[in-house]
Formats: structure tokens, sequence, C-alpha cells
């Protein structure tokens, strides 16, 4: 069975702690939901959740759709946010969890990463490394979305060039760049045949653009 | 009950002045006797500081029995609407016992409970969507009339999908419209007079997942016969889902590459003819070569000519790269002669192209292109595709049962990987299940909507454009 890999990694430094997280979860929960009612989603996505501060954790090995169950999601009360310490959990996930064509064995599709958080990497020297690191992977969409005020989008664009950035951390912002993130887990499915990335759909309106 | 409480009290009683008599022996002893009130102060003090003591350490039980149940493993996996569910937990009774559960009621689910402590949700799930479902336990150093402790599952209950597939239609006025079905019947076996002449039967629909957005079909094919010269010709191809006008890439490939094969075919005549009888009569590599070099001044050519007509759409559309028009191409053609068939392929892309022998195996004619990941391939329309000289092949065979050439609609599903395609039990399943549904044997046209009907079989994941030309 071919999958589409979709791995989200979600800030939980102590500034999303209260409000902000809250609103990400029922981002997330809306996401799955309707994402249950697309059937190439349903078939075919598999999703992964990683959350960041000053540890990594894997929340969600990547799962299907189907039997994705929302993990808890905690913030400490303070502390650095280590984005590259992340990317590296997300390569090593990658490497190991993502499945490539061989003779015997049908490939999955190419994964798909979005990344969220409101402020920037601490851990400023390994987020370079990192994001090389990523690049070296064939990721069918990266998408960065920097959330509130703080958020720093210079590192960001290292990344990818497709950043995006919500003004406000509350939960219509959330809804709509999760909302954005399951159009394209739909898109991803149907672009056959293409080796490019792919072409996502147009952002919401509460989020803007970086060019 | 009632009994159970006069007896405790009596207990009691008897207890506490056994210990104000203890209380008041000690202190005596050491000097001091104390009165009554004395006593009972005392009393009520101990009771008091020793009952305080007493909750405290009821709380801390309740709260390590929490934690402790919060470590127990009550997973229960997703379920699908209208399903029958069924799961078992375990959890043992001696620690936790489960009282019951809320949440359940219209579900369409219950539990049930046994004396090991194994706990069973099971029944149909009414609705889609997530349950929260709550257990209710009892733990160590419970006892009657205080609460019990809970666990929160949620459970998710997803739609089949197949319930969820659209099916819309392609709106009107869009740039290169295609019919989202197609099919051909070439009848050659009644009429020619080529004994044991075969017959072609195509078919070509368009996929669930294109159906789902009301987008068009991708796919096409050509298949043909020319009495005069006797070629059976036959070409699939499938527009990349990316490419915005690669149901036109499709098009124009098995349109062009059908008017070019004849011509050049045509062209070459003798020449051709006298190849091949030397090659079969001395299958020599010198031989071979003037073969091969025939095969690519003609199906090679073909192919460039096709991939060059594209090029020529897309400079005259405004606004369009000839990326748009990104399409696959398998074109097969096949001639009898006096000492066997001459089968011919060339191959860009995905899909597949068999050659099914009576004795049951397969020659496959060709190597798929695919990448790292599912959806990546080649196509005509990538220059690249002409500078490599591996994708043509050809074959001479005393007989063959059919040739069988596949968009990826359809090789996905029944092959799923390139070391399948050359399992020969394989082919031998997708052409059981062709037979099965399509009364190829009569060889009559109805044999054409037959394997379209065909065509549109489920395959969980597999829902791209199906398009299918058998020479049998």
């Amino acid at each position: 069975m071919r999958r589409l890999p979709v791995y989200i990694l979600i800030d939980t430094s102590g500034s999303m702690r209260g409000e902000p997280i809250e609103a990400v979860k029922v981002g997330l929960e809306a996401m799955v939901a309707s994402l249950r009612q697309d059937p190439f989603a349903l078939e075919n996505a598999a999703i992964s959740i990683i959350t960041f501060d000053k540890d990594v954790k894997t929340v969600l090995p990547l799962t299907p759709l189907e039997d994705v169950q929302l993990p808890e999601i905690t913030t400490p009360d303070a502390g650095p946010t280590h984005t590259g310490a992340a990317l590296r959990m997300l390569c090593e996930r990658v490497d190991s969890e993502v499945r490539l064509s061989t003779p015997e064995r049908k490939g999955d599709w190419m994964p798909l990463l979005f990344l969220l958080t409101d402020g920037k990497p601490s851990d400023i020297q390994e987020y370079n490394r990192q994001t090389e690191e990523v690049k070296r992977r064939k990721f069918g969409a990266v998408v960065a979305c920097a959330a509130g005020m703080k958020a720093r989008t210079e590192p960001l664009k290292q990344l990818t060039n497709q950043v995006y950035m919500l003004d406000t951390l509350d939960s219509n912002g959330f809804k709509q760049f999760f909302k954005w993130v399951s159009d394209s887990i739909g898109v991803g499915n149907r672009s056959v045949g293409s080796t490019d990335d792919l072409t996502l759909p147009p952002p919401p309106e509460e989020v803007n653009i970086i060019v | 009950m009632r009994r159970d409480r006069s007896l405790r009290i009596i207990h009691r009683t008897v207890t506490v002045d056994g210990l104000r008599q203890r209380v008041a022996k000690a202190l005596t002893a050491n000097g001091h006797t104390p009165d009554d009130n004395e006593l009972e102060k005392f009393e009520t003090w101990l009771i008091r500081r020793m009952w305080n003591e007493y909750q405290t350490e009821l709380m801390d039980q309740r709260i390590l029995a929490r934690n402790e149940l919060n470590k127990v493993n009550l997973k229960f996996p997703n379920g699908r609407q209208g399903t029958p569910y069924k799961h078992t937990v375990h959890v043992d009774p001696t620690v936790f016992k489960c009282t019951g559960t809320s949440g359940l009621s219209d579900t369409g689910l219950g539990l049930v409970r046994d004396a090991q402590g194994n706990l069973t949700l099971s029944g149909t799930p009414k609705q889609a969507g997530d349950i929260e479902v709550t257990f209710y336990f009892t733990y160590p150093g419970w006892s009657e009339g205080q609460k019990y402790l809970e666990r929160q599952i949620h459970i998710a209950f997803n739609t089949d999908p197949d319930s969820l597939w659209q099916n819309i239609p392609v709106p009107e006025g869009i740039d290169y419209p295609k019919e989202d079905t197609d099919m051909k019947y070439v009848s050659v076996s009644v009429w020619s007079d080529i004994p044991g002449g075969k017959d072609i039967v195509a078919a070509s629909r368009r996929g669930r997942s294109h159906a789902h957005e009301g987008s068009p079909r991708d796919d096409d094919f050509v298949v043909s016969y020319l009495n005069g010269d006797e070629w059976y010709v036959l070409a699939v191809a499938d527009g990349a889902g990316s490419a915005k006008y690669s149901r036109e890439g499709s098009r124009i490939a098995c349109r062009e590459v059908e008017t070019w094969v004849r011509l050049l075919l045509s062209e070459a005549g003798s020449d051709f003819t006298e190849a091949v009888t030397n090659y079969n009569n001395q299958p020599t590599q010198e031989n071979a070569v003037r073969v091969g070099k025939l095969l690519y001044n003609t199906i090679v050519k073909a192919a460039w000519e096709a991939s060059k007509a594209i090029k020529t759409e897309s400079d005259n559309k405004a606004g369009a790269v000839v990326k748009d028009y990104s399409t696959t191409l398998l074109l097969a053609v096949c001639r009898k002669f006096d000492f066997g068939w001459f089968v011919a392929t060339y191959w860009v892309g995905d899909g597949a192209i068999g050659l099914l022998m009576n004795d049951g195996t397969v020659k496959i004619m060709g190597e798929p292109d695919g990448g790292e990941y599912a959806g990546q391939t080649r196509f005509l329309t990538m220059p690249s595709v002409f500078s490599d000289r591996t994708r043509y092949r050809f074959t001479i065979v005393p007989d063959f049962k059919a040739l069988v050439l596949m968009t990826d609609g359809v090789s996905d599903p029944w092959f799923e990987t390139d070391a399948n395609l050359q399992r020969s039990e394989k082919w031998g399943e997708l052409m059981k299940s062709i037979n099965d549904n399509v009364s190829l044997n009569e060889r009559k046209p109805d044999c054409a909507a037959e394997l379209l009907e065909w065509l549109g079989f489920r395959s969980r994941g597999n829902h791209d454009d199906r398009t299918i030309a058998i020479l049998y």
C-alpha cells in the first residue's frame, strides 16, 4: 500500500502554553476530522506529529489516518525552542519510516512536511545543519508557518520558500492553517506522475505569504 | 446492612473503651492519674488526628491508584461505521475492577466484562465520528461509597471510503474536453484472410480520483488493424495527473504515433519483411541489429514525431508549456508472418506491456520507468527519453495468447511492484478476472463494453484512470 506520509512539527515551547496550544489542538482535531471525510486521505494518508521545545518528542509515529488517535500535547513552563533538533528527529524518522520503491515493494508518495512555530530556533547551528539535511531528502512539499508577532520568518525561509504567517495565535487562524494542510494532503495524493514539487492549494486568507 | 453497622459501632466502642483504660493505666504508672474529662478530651483529640491522617492516606492511596490506572494499557483501535467492531483489553481485576462505562448509549456498541478482567467493546458502530467512553474502576483500598476512578478513551469510527467518492461531471467548456470513457473492438479474426487472425479489444475509463474532483480523464488509447499491410497497432497513454493539459498530451501521443508508425512501417515495407525473415532464419547478432535499426527508424521515430506534435501544440497554446502535456506512451506493433508473430514495442513511463504465451508464461516487453517514490515516472515529453536506446524491444513467437498493454491505473492494482510484473501467476490472476467478466472467446464487439465495465473494479488506494488494450 502506497502511503502519503505527512509530518507535522509543532512548536511546544513555553510561549505556546495556554490558549495557543489549545488552539493548535482544536485545529489538529478539525484537520483529522475533515481528512476522514476525504476518501484519498482515508485510504492513503499517514500522519506523524513531532513536538519540540527544549525536548523533541515524536508524540505520534507515522500512523495511517484511519488509525490515528490524537496524542496528548503538553508544553513546559518556559525554555528554549530546539527547532534544529526537531528537524534532526524528522530526518531520522523519514529515513526509517518512509518506504522507497524497490523491485519487491511499491514506494510511498513523497512525504509532506508542515512546521508550525511561534518563535525562532534556539539551536541555530544545529538548525542550519539540519535544514540542509531536510533538503537532501525529497519532500513533496515543505510548508513553514510562523504564528504570532514574535515568530521570525528569516530562519524558516532557509528551510523552504513556502513560508506563511499567521498574525494571531487563536483557534480560527490555526483552524485555517490545518484546513489548508488537509487540502494539500488531498492534492499530494492526486499529484500522480510528477517528479516536481506539488502545487499547493492557495493559502487561506488569514495566512500571509512571505515573499 | 443495618446489623452490620451496629456491629461495627459496638466493636469500636469496645476498642475505644479498652484504649481509654489502657491510657489511664499507663499514665497512672507514670504518676499522673487522669480524670474522665481529661481522658475524653485526649480521646477526642486522638481520634480527630488519626482520622485526618487516615483520610490523607486514603487520598494518597487514590492518587497512587489513579497514577497506576493511567499506566494501564486501555487502548481501543479505531473502527469503521457499519462494520462490526470488537476489541478486548485486559485489566487485572484484583487491582482495578471495572464497574461500568458511560458514553456508549446510541453508539451501537456495548461493554462486556468477565471475571478474568477482560473488557470487550463490541457492536456495530452506528455513526461515523469520534466517541468518548469513560470506564469506571474500583481500586485497592476503595470501599463502598467512595468515588470510582475514571479513564477516558477516544475511538474514531471512519466512514467507508467507498461511500465518500463523488462522481462530479467535468465542467463544460474546458480546453480539450474528453469523454469519460472510450472503448473499441477491432474485428479481424472473422473477416480477414489471415488464418488464426487476432482481434483487439480496448477500453478506458475516468478514475474515481478524477471523478471525485470533476477533472477529465487523462488516459487515452488507440488500436487499429490495416487490411493492406496487416500491421496491428496498439498504444495506451497516461497523461500526468499533475499536468494541466495532459489529457491532450495523451490524445496527441496516441493519434500521432499511430499515424506515423503506419506511415513509416509501410515505407519500410519489404525491407522490414526481409529483415525480420532473415532474423527468423538466422538469429545472429548482425540480423538482430538490422531489425533494430529498422525499428529505430519506425517505432522510435514515430514516438519522436508524436513528442514533436505535442511540442507544436504547446507552442500554439497561449500560456502553455510542453510539461503541461506530460504523458506516458506504450506502443506495440504486431504482424503475422508465415513463420510466426512479430511483436515490437516502445515504452516510456509506467504501466505494463506483457506478451502472454499459450503455455501460461509471459514476456514483459520492456521496463516500467519508476522512481524512488510512488508517482515518479518519465514522460514522452522529456527530451532525455530519446537518448535512451533501450526503450524498444522485439520478439518473434510461433503464436501467443494475448498481447496486453495497460496504463498504471490497471497495472498498479494487479501487479503493484516491478517484481510482480515478471510473475506469470500474477498475469494469470489478471487474465482470469478479465475472462470471468468479458466473453473474449465469443469475439464479439460487445466485449469492449464488458471490458469497460470490468475496468471499474475496486482496489483500495488505486483510483487512477484505467486503460487496457488486448490483442488476442
